[in-house]
C-alpha cells in the first residue's frame, strides 16, 4: 500500500535517509525518540511536504500527484492537529458528510456518543483524551483503506490509550485489507497493536522487524565485565555499559539459553532495543 | 469545496456575539445615517470578518490536517474567494434592504435609485480588497500579514504622491486616461471599477494557488 525507496528531506544539519514498505492487511508501526524523523516520514508519505530525493508510492500513486478521490481512501490522524477547535462534534459531521460520499453521519454521531464526545461542545474545551479520540475517530469515520496516524495517544492515561488501541484493532477486523501506519514513541503502544515495527533515529531505519520476532527472539544479555570475553559475540548486535558490566542486545535468545546456563538473559522490550540501539556499541 | 464552505459558514456562525453586533451595527446605521456609506462599511467589514476564517485554518498548524482531507491548493483557494465574495455580498444586500426602508419611512435625503446606483461601486471595491487581504494572508499568515499590508498601503500611498509630485514638477500634462476618469459617468465608472476588480482577482487568485502550492507543512 505504501513504498518508500530512498527517501531523503534534508533540514539544516537533520537529514532523513529512509526506505519502508506497509503492505495491505498489516499495521505497521514507526517509532523512535522525538526529532528522530517519525513526523517527517509521516508528512512525507502524506504529501504535506517534498522529498529532496528518492520516491514515495501511496495507494500506488506519488502523494503530491493525489487527485481527491485517492485522498478519500486514506484517513489521518495527525499529532495535536485537527480540525479547527472552534468547532463542535456536530460541525465537523456536516463538514464530513459533503467531502467523503461514504461518511455516514448517524453512526459517526454514535461512536462519538459512545466515546463520551458532546456534540455541541466546542473542541477547545475538550480534554487531551477527548481530543485524542476525536482525531482518531475522523480518520475512521470514511472507510479509508489506509490510517495514517502520527502519536494518536500522545498524552493520554493508560485507560484512554487502551480505548485508542481497540478501536485501531476493530477497525482493522472490519477489513482485512486495509492497512494502518502509526508512529509513538511509547512502546508498550506498539508491542500490542502492531504487526511490524520500523525504528527510526537520527532520520534512518535502524531496525525493522516483525513485533513477534522481536518479542520472542530479542533479548537483553547482562554479563559482568570478566565475564565479557568468553561470551560469543556473533549474534551480539549492539551492547553498552553499565555499573555492572554490559548489557548485550541479541536477537537469538535461545542460543543464548542453550549455550550459556548461567547467563542472565531478559526478555527485550521495544524500549530496551532503543536504549541499546540507539546509545549501545556494535 | 462545499465542505470547505460549510466549514467556514459553521466557523463564522459559532462567533454569535460577532453576528449579533453586526445586526445591530447594520440596523443602527442604516435607520440612522443618510446616504449609501455604511453599506460600504458593512460590506467591508463583512469581508474582512470573512477573510478571518484563513486565520482558523492556520491556527495551530491546521493546515497540514486539512490538506490531508480531498481537497487540493487549487479548491482551498477558489472555495475562500468564493467564500469571502459571497459573505461581502451578502452584507451588501442586508444593507441595501436597510437602505431601502429607510428611504421609504423618509429617513435619507436622495433618492433610493439614485443611493443604489452609488452603492454598487462597493462590491467591485470590496472584491479589490479581497484580492489584496487573500493572498497577504496566505503568505504571510495572521500577524506578519498586518505588516505586510501595512508595508503595502503605505507603498501605494508613497507611489501616488511620488507620481502626483513628478507630473507637477515637470509641468506635463495629467495623463489622457485620468482626465477621461474624470469625465466618466457613474455607469462608466462602476463598469471600470468592475473591470479592475475581474483582472485584480485574475491575478490575486493565481498568486494565492501558486503560495499555497509551494507550502509544506
Amino acid at each position: 500500500m505504501v513504498t518508500v525507496k530512498n527517501l531523503v528531506k534534508r533540514y539544516g544539519e537533520f537529514s532523513l535517509d529512509v526506505s519502508m514498505e506497509i503492505p495491505a492487511g498489516r499495521i505497521t508501526g514507526l517509532i523512535g525518540r522525538n526529532g528522530a524523523g517519525k513526523s517527517t516520514m509521516i508528512k512525507s508519505v502524506l504529501g504535506l511536504i517534498r522529498p529532496d530525493e528518492g520516491q514515495i508510492t501511496v495507494l500506488g500513486k506519488e502523494p503530491y500527484k493525489f487527485e481527491k478521490e485517492d485522498k478519500r481512501q486514506i484517513g489521518v490522524a495527525l499529532a495535536e492537529v485537527g480540525f479547527s477547535t472552534y468547532l463542535a462534534v456536530e460541525d465537523i459531521a456536516k463538514i464530513m458528510k459533503k467531502l467523503y460520499p461514504t461518511f455516514e453521519e448517524t453512526v459517526f454521531l454514535k461512536k462519538c456518543a459512545d466515546m463520551r464526545l458532546p456534540q455541541k461542545k466546542l473542541i477547545k474545551d475538550f480534554s487531551t483524551g477527548m481530543k485524542a479520540r476525536l482525531r482518531v475517530l475522523v480518520a475512521m469515520s470514511h472507510n479509508a483503506k489506509l490510517l495514517i496516524m502520527d502519536e494518536p495517544t500522545a498524552g493520554l492515561d493508560v485507560e484512554a490509550r487502551l480505548e485508542i488501541q481497540d478501536m485501531i484493532r476493530e477497525y482493522m477486523l472490519e477489513d482485512e485489507e486495509r492497512a494502518v501506519l502509526l508512529t509513538s514513541h511509547i512502546s508498550t503502544d506498539l508491542e500490542s497493536l502492531c504487526d511490524d515495527i520500523y525504528m527510526i533515529d537520527n532520520g534512518k531505519i535502524i531496525l525493522h522487524e516483525d513485533t513477534d520476532t522481536i518479542l520472542s527472539h530479542y533479548a537483553i544479555i547482562k554479563v559482568e565485565e570478566s565475564k565479557m570475553a568468553s561470551l560469543d559475540q556473533q549474534y551480539i548486535l549492539k551492547y553498552r555499559k553499565e555499573s555492572y558490566g554490559y548489557e548485550c542486545l541479541t536477537n537469538e535468545k535461545q542460543y543464548y539459553i542453550d549455550n550459556y546456563p548461567g547467563l542472565t538473559i531478559e526478555k527485550a522490550g521495544i524500549d530496551d532495543l532503543i536504549l541499546v540501539l540507539t546509545g549501545g556499541k556494535k | 469545496m462545499s465542505g470547505l464552505f460549510v466549514k467556514d459558514m459553521r466557523l463564522l456562525i459559532k462567533r454569535k456575539q460577532v453576528v449579533i453586533i453586526f445586526f445591530v451595527l447594520a440596523i443602527i446605521m442604516g435607520m440612522s445615517t443618510d446616504g449609501s456609506f455604511f453599506v460600504g462599511y458593512l460590506t467591508f467589514l463583512s469581508g474582512i470578518y470573512a477573510i478571518s476564517t484563513i486565520s482558523y485554518d492556520e491556527m495551530d498548524n491546521g493546515y497540514a490536517f486539512l490538506m490531508t482531507l480531498p481537497i487540493d491548493a487549487k479548491t482551498y483557494v477558489y472555495e475562500k474567494y468564493g467564500f469571502c465574495s459571497v459573505m461581502g455580498i451578502i452584507a451588501w444586500g442586508i444593507s441595501i434592504v436597510l437602505l431601502f426602508v429607510n428611504c421609504l419611512r423618509g429617513g435619507t435625503s436622495v433618492g433610493f435609485a439614485e443611493q443604489l446606483t452609488d452603492a454598487i461601486v462597493f462590491i467591485p471595491c470590496m472584491l479589490i480588497f479581497l484580492d489584496i487581504m487573500i493572498p497577504l494572508q496566505l503568505k504571510f499568515g495572521i500577524e506578519k500579514s498586518r505588516v505586510a499590508l501595512a508595508v503595502f498601503t503605505g507603498g501605494i500611498v508613497v507611489l501616488s504622491f511620488g507620481a502626483k509630485s513628478i507630473v507637477e514638477r515637470s509641468g506635463a500634462e495629467i495623463p489622457a486616461f485620468i482626465e477621461k476618469l474624470n469625465g466618466m459617468s457613474l455607469s462608466g465608472i462602476i463598469a471600470f471599477f468592475i473591470g479592475v476588480a475581474a483582472v485584480c482577482t485574475v491575478i490575486s487568485v493565481m498568486c494565492s494557488i501558486r503560495i499555497m502550492e509551494h507550502k509544506q507543512y
